[in-house]
């Protein structure tokens, strides 16, 4: 599965604090490092389960988690975009 | 909010574009013109919005006719033509099908254009409205065609033909349209010149040399009129040899646009209103103020960061530290978003799609940057170090 840079910068931050996120802080993080602001879109990601939501007591916004799908899409575009000694 | 808050977020209490939050808005100047129990159930209004409806005239009518006239609306029209727009990631951007992007449209031109949340009974109501339909229908409301098929109300976007070549041209004329825009503004070239500086692309030499794809408007920023002003005192500090260049000129246009809100899908009307010029000269932290900032950031949810930042600004208040700029800028940038939501019906909360609370996040976020003149990347700017270490925990 290709991703498009923005949405593998989506990916990449929500990974990076798997199940410690939501939308909030993860668009507060990506904003400025999408190609625009429009980029900023979950439901690519949610639609295709690469990540998913968990509701947690107390917490108004549901917290953000890869997927096992969507740690081997990680997985892939990362050791494409790795150099090749 | 009351009137100390909005001088505090550099807003004028007289202005009458900030309602008493009693009053709920333009809706509270026609609350007796309008009595919904002659012609509909409660139920078309969620109960925290009872109080703050405003006679729209399309809640006399029928679900049919009220979405008749809510489709013919200009507004709504814009509105839907923006929200396909920013689905073009798509594969295809030009033919698409999502209900969500319906609903989600439909329920922010309710909420922009008449302060109303649509209850469940109201959206089941135009769909019925829509499955009533015998054969599919096309309908031109906007640069995209929309076709409904009954009975499942599926909506397949399908972009106009005549609109296809300009939507095109558009996009790839984009830079050269953000550049004609900042030439219409000496204060959006400063803008641009400084967000492309603070993000590193553009260095000192550069900057000098007027090199780059927005060199020829860098000697235009040199002649906006900063002295005396913040942003002198940034050019001063930010772009060091270039400051002994930018005091030549005594006006500053007002009022414009900058790159925080220069991107494509951003709408002023799903923003909350226009971007304004506002600066956080005459504020002053406040206790009722603070509280008014932490409900507004309890919708988000525990973060440490603004947990730090609220702390710093309760502790401005009792006297025991002094504000620094950032604190200055983050209270007067969370009362000034929380106005924002307020306008577009979010008094608390926020939607419950990821994409719908995402896209009033990056409307208003963005637009109340703009409001203070600041980029896109602003982190440094809104949060004291002792916050900022916290910003991605």
């Amino acid at each position: 599965m290709e991703l498009d840079k923005n949405q593998l910068v989506i990916l990449e931050t929500v990974h990076s604090r798997n199940g410690e996120c939501n939308w909030y802080k993860v668009s507060r993080r990506v904003l400025s490092l999408l190609d625009s602001p429009a980029e900023l879109k979950l439901s690519p990601l949610l639609d295709a389960g690469l990540i998913e939501e968990s509701s947690l007591d107390g917490e108004p916004l549901p917290r953000l988690h890869v997927t096992a799908k969507g740690k081997q899409v990680l997985a892939e575009q990362t050791a494409n975009q790795t150099p090749r000694a | 909010m009351c009137p100390q808050i909005v001088q505090a977020a550099g807003e004028s209490a007289s202005s009458g574009e900030y309602p008493s939050q009693t009053g709920g808005g333009n809706a509270g100047n026609n609350q007796n013109t309008y009595n919904p129990t002659e012609t509909l159930d409660d139920d078309w209004l969620l109960p925290d919005e009872a109080n703050r409806r405003e006679d729209s005239g399309l809640l006399d009518l029928t679900p049919e006719s009220a979405f008749n006239k809510m489709v013919s609306d200009p507004m709504f029209r814009a509105m839907l033509e923006q929200f396909l727009r920013n689905r073009a990631t798509w594969p295809d951007p030009d033919v698409m099908s999502d209900k969500s992007i319906w609903d989600s449209c439909m329920q922010l031109y309710w909420r922009v254009k008449f302060h109303q949340t649509l209850s469940a009974a109201e959206k089941a109501r135009f769909e019925s409205s829509l499955n009533g339909a015998t054969e599919d229908k096309r309908t031109p409301l906007c640069d995209h065609w929309v076709f409904w098929f009954a009975p499942e109300s599926v909506r397949l976007f399908v972009l106009a033909p005549e609109a296809a070549a300009e939507i095109a041209q558009q996009r790839s004329a984009r830079a050269a349209l953000v550049g004609k825009l900042a030439s219409a503004d000496s204060k959006a070239h400063y803008r641009a010149l400084m967000d492309m500086y603070r993000s590193g692309k553009y260095t000192n030499e550069m900057l000098n040399s007027t090199a780059g794809v927005y060199g020829e408007h860098f000697l235009a920023v040199l002649g906006v009129p900063l002295k005396g002003t913040q942003l002198a005192k940034e050019a001063v500090e930010n772009v060091g040899g270039l400051a002994s260049g930018v005091n030549k000129v005594d006006n500053v246009p007002r009022g414009a646009r900058g790159p925080a809100t220069a991107w494509d899908g951003f709408y002023e009307a799903l923003a909350g209103g226009p971007v304004r010029d506002l600066t956080t000269g005459r504020v002053k932290i406040q206790g009722n103020g603070i509280d008014v900032v932490e409900r507004h950031l309890a919708r988000f949810g525990p973060d440490k960061a603004n947990s730090v930042m609220v702390q710093r600004l309760r502790d401005i208040a009792d006297g025991k530290i002094t504000a620094t700029a950032q604190d200055l800028n983050f209270y007067t940038h969370e009362l000034r978003e929380f106005v924002r939501y307020r306008r577009l019906g979010w008094r608390n909360g926020v939607p419950g799609n990821a994409d719908a609370a995402t896209d009033l996040w990056r409307q208003t976020h963005s637009a109340t940057l703009d409001d203070y003149g600041f980029p896109l990347q602003a982190d440094d700017l809104l949060y004291h170090p002792d916050a900022l270490k916290f910003l991605w925990e």
